[in-house]
């Protein structure tokens, strides 16, 4: 959201003299004497026994409530509407903060229960999973079909037998498949990125990664020993140091295979980006209106007054009063005859910011010629005289609102298609297809060893944004740069120390047995003071209410 | 551009120095005086960037002082110089000003500033011309990245000592503020 801002621009800066002339440490060692003590129920001694106390007494009901604990184990506090603000007790700040450092605010979609997982599953994904799409092909002779994102898969005739009898089949077919394309979607389908090589365990980055099952009547079928399927995986990585594995799914690691082959230039994907499409940043979008109010003579006001032609013909005539936090307001403004006029609602709708300009405003440079006032102003009427203003914000208040609908709508049937593609292949990208054989159905990736740019191990201490200890079962990084994820999980060391490339946008991600996320942003990653001995992360949960994976990856990308 | 000077480059011999002032500082509160002299006035820039107030930004580096002298007993030395220690109490003391309009919130800028702003943000300095865009776009950027703006640019601060008074390392740092940068440029396009 907006905020007030007033911009200076080359203030006359204050001399060291007058500075040193302000100085008067007698007074700020007055003051320091008479601030007035924290009272004992405020104490640090007092909220310390207090916590000492709640934590034994907590002990004590976790003992002896046993099964109980374990029935309500699922059970999340309500959540409310609104916000709400959690401020950890006083004495779980860092001693550094102050009374007046800011709160953190929670909102719904991040308040946190206090929960401890006594066991831990193995991480199988996030729901809702990367849906596969399905292909009907008649075995009786060589098929193909070309996925969404260009991938082509090539088949040859009677490649497929039932895996109970070991029976070639013959006529139609489902081919199940779909893509892994980016740390996302191989987040959400829980694959993992580790790959054991002689006794050492690595980390792997893909260039593109598959999944295809075929089924007939709903019997799982496999690739006859020879009919090999080809692969051409559309992908923007053209790097051909890459290799293909194999998911072996009972052991849960990668199996080396062989090479790929790389061919580019086939295909020219030209698309307009999807995101920015809010309708605020469009500058086709109708206006958002503000809501007038009634006028109120302590207040300024003007009458905005254009000609017919003005884009803002339909507030000609209206009265506008200035808004009481107005910073740069100038009653000279009122003398001045302006030769334009443009506005903008602010973020909030709380007003418009007008920008009233006379002889083009600024040539180069600030204020060398003509001038320019913003102004911010909402629209007002008189008492009892509401009708024709009231009327003009509510048409377009609904013409808003009718543009925002349509907007959303196109932004959810677009994104199956068009959002994924320009993922993976931007604007104007050429489409390089990453070409290998297969002869099993499962999991195939093309992958190479990743290593960190640069590396910091860091100590974690993993909380609510409470300053609770959370106590969960993996802990997933993801680098946005590149497709990979790193896993941390308690059975194979845990996640306390990491090792992690301290420049990189990196993204923390956990689920709840419930399945919701857990997840400390990229943004306030980088907030983070690497250089303590522990590094605290505060993290957030979102309720897993999405509707498919599509809107889940959303979110997640927004991290 | 603004010459603050600056007290962040200080050899460990001087943070141990304060250190020792400060644990004096804590028995007797008089023994804080050297520290006092010696931050105030960049305090006071710290405060009167943010502000367009003179007098009440003198105000609110007293007060910031005696906010420091009242909890120096919570202070713990974390490896940086005492004074982001002294910058966060500033910042949230500025922060309590605007909320009580005290104060407004103020971004100063000078032309040198703006002109390194524009070549490392990769802005064209035609797209510039206006207050408008610079005003919208800085309004619309969380707090936290003004403050990385405005320290670099308007108050000409080391990544370092960005980084310490935010309590982030010096990548880290560097990473935020081309990351902020990239949002600007975009913000400035559309609204030229």
């Amino acid at each position: 959201m907006s905020r007030k801002l007033k911009i200076n621009i080359d203030r006359a800066r204050v001399s060291s003299e007058e500075i040193m002339s302000k100085r008067n440490f007698e007074s700020v060692l007055a003051q320091a004497k008479s601030a007035p003590q924290k009272p004992f129920y405020r104490s640090n001694r007092f909220l310390f026994s207090a916590l000492i106390i709640a934590l034994l007494a907590a002990a004590l009901l976790w003992t002896f409530s046993g099964t109980k604990e374990e029935e309500q184990a699922h059970t999340y506090p309500e959540v409310k509407e609104g916000t709400m603000t959690v401020k950890p007790d006083t004495e779980i700040l860092p001693q550094s903060e102050t009374e007046h450092v800011q709160q953190e605010i929670v909102t719904k979609d991040s308040i946190q229960p206090v929960k401890k997982n006594k066991t831990h599953a193995a991480f199988a994904g996030i729901k809702p999973g990367i849906p596969f799409t399905i292909y009907k092909i008649n075995t009786s002779d060589t098929s193909s079909f070309t996925h969404k994102n260009g991938s082509v898969i090539e088949i040859p005739a009677m490649a497929f037998r039932t895996k109970k009898g070991k029976k070639a089949v013959s006529g139609n077919v489902e081919i199940h498949y779909r893509e892994f394309r980016d740390a996302y979607d191989i987040l959400i389908a829980g694959i993992t990125m580790k790959y054991d090589s002689a006794g050492s365990t690595h980390q792997l980055r893909s260039a593109g990664m598959m999944e295809m099952r075929g089924y007939q009547n709903g019997e799982e079928l496999e690739i006859i020993p020879g009919k090999a399927i080809r692969v051409k995986l559309a992908t923007t990585i053209a790097d051909p140091d890459y290799n293909v594995y194999k998911l072996n799914e009972t052991t849960n690691r990668w199996k080396y295979v062989g090479r790929d082959s790389v061919s580019g230039g086939v295909n020219t994907f030209a698309r307009e980006p999807f995101f920015n499409r809010d309708g605020t940043d469009d500058p086709g979008a109708p206006i958002k209106p503000v809501l007038p109010k009634q006028k109120n003579t302590q207040k300024k006001n003007f009458k905005l007054l254009v000609e017919p032609s003005s884009p803002w013909a339909m507030y000609n005539g209206m009265y506008f009063e200035i808004d009481e936090h107005q910073y740069t307001f100038n009653s000279s403004f009122y003398n001045i005859a302006w030769d334009k006029v443009n506005l903008k609602p602010s973020e909030d709708s709380t007003h418009y910011l007008f920008l009233f300009e006379k002889n083009g405003v600024f040539k180069k440079g600030f204020g060398e010629k003509g001038m320019s006032l913003t102004v911010e102003a909402y629209p007002v009427f008189d008492k009892g005289d509401s009708s024709t203003v009231m009327s003009l914000y509510r048409k377009q208040l609904k013409v808003r609102e009718e543009y925002d609908k349509k907007i959303k709508e196109e932004q959810r049937n677009a994104l199956n298609d068009q959002f994924r593609s320009y993922q993976l292949h931007g604007a104007n990208t050429e489409l390089i297809y990453r070409m290998f054989s297969i002869e099993g159905f499962g999991i195939w990736n093309c992958d190479k060893i990743y290593r960190l740019a640069q590396k910091q191990t860091i100590n974690l201490s993993i909380t609510d944004l409470t300053g609770v200890k959370l106590s969960i079962g993996s802990l997933h990084i993801i680098n946005k740069n590149i497709r990979s994820v790193y896993y941390y999980d308690v059975e194979h060391g845990g996640y306390s120390s990491i090792t992690i490339d301290p420049t990189a946008p990196n993204v923390f991600f956990a689920v709840t047995e419930n399945g919701d996320i857990i997840y400390l942003s990229s943004r306030d990653f980088a907030a983070l003071n690497l250089g303590q001995p522990t590094v605290q992360i505060r993290m957030k949960i979102r309720k897993n209410d999405f509707k498919d994976a599509d809107a889940l990856r959303v979110f997640l990308m927004e991290l | 551009m603004t010459q603050s000077s600056s007290p962040f480059h200080v050899s460990v011999e001087t943070i141990e120095q304060e250190l020792v002032v400060i644990e004096a500082a804590r028995k007797d509160p008089e023994k804080f005086r050297p520290l006092y002299e010696k931050y105030h006035e960049p305090i006071f820039r710290y405060v009167y960037q943010r502000s367009d107030d003179k007098e009440a930004a003198f105000d609110i580096t007293q007060q910031v002082f005696v906010k420091a002298l009242t909890h120096l007993h919570k202070y713990t030395f974390k490896g940086v110089p005492f004074s982001s220690w002294l910058y966060r109490i500033a910042k949230s003391e500025v922060f309590q000003a605007i909320a009580d309009n005290k104060v407004n919130r103020t971004l100063n800028i000078d032309t040198p500033g703006l002109k390194e702003f524009m070549q490392e943000s990769g802005t064209d300095e035609s797209l510039l011309q206006k207050e408008k865009s610079l005003s919208i776009c800085m309004g619309e950027l969380p707090e936290a990245d003004l403050q990385v703006v405005e320290m670099r640019f308007f108050e000409s601060r080391a990544f370092k000592e960005i980084g310490e008074v935010l309590e982030i390392t010096e990548n880290n740092a560097k990473v935020k503020l081309y990351r902020i940068l990239d949002r600007l440029k975009k913000c400035i396009l559309l609204n030229v």
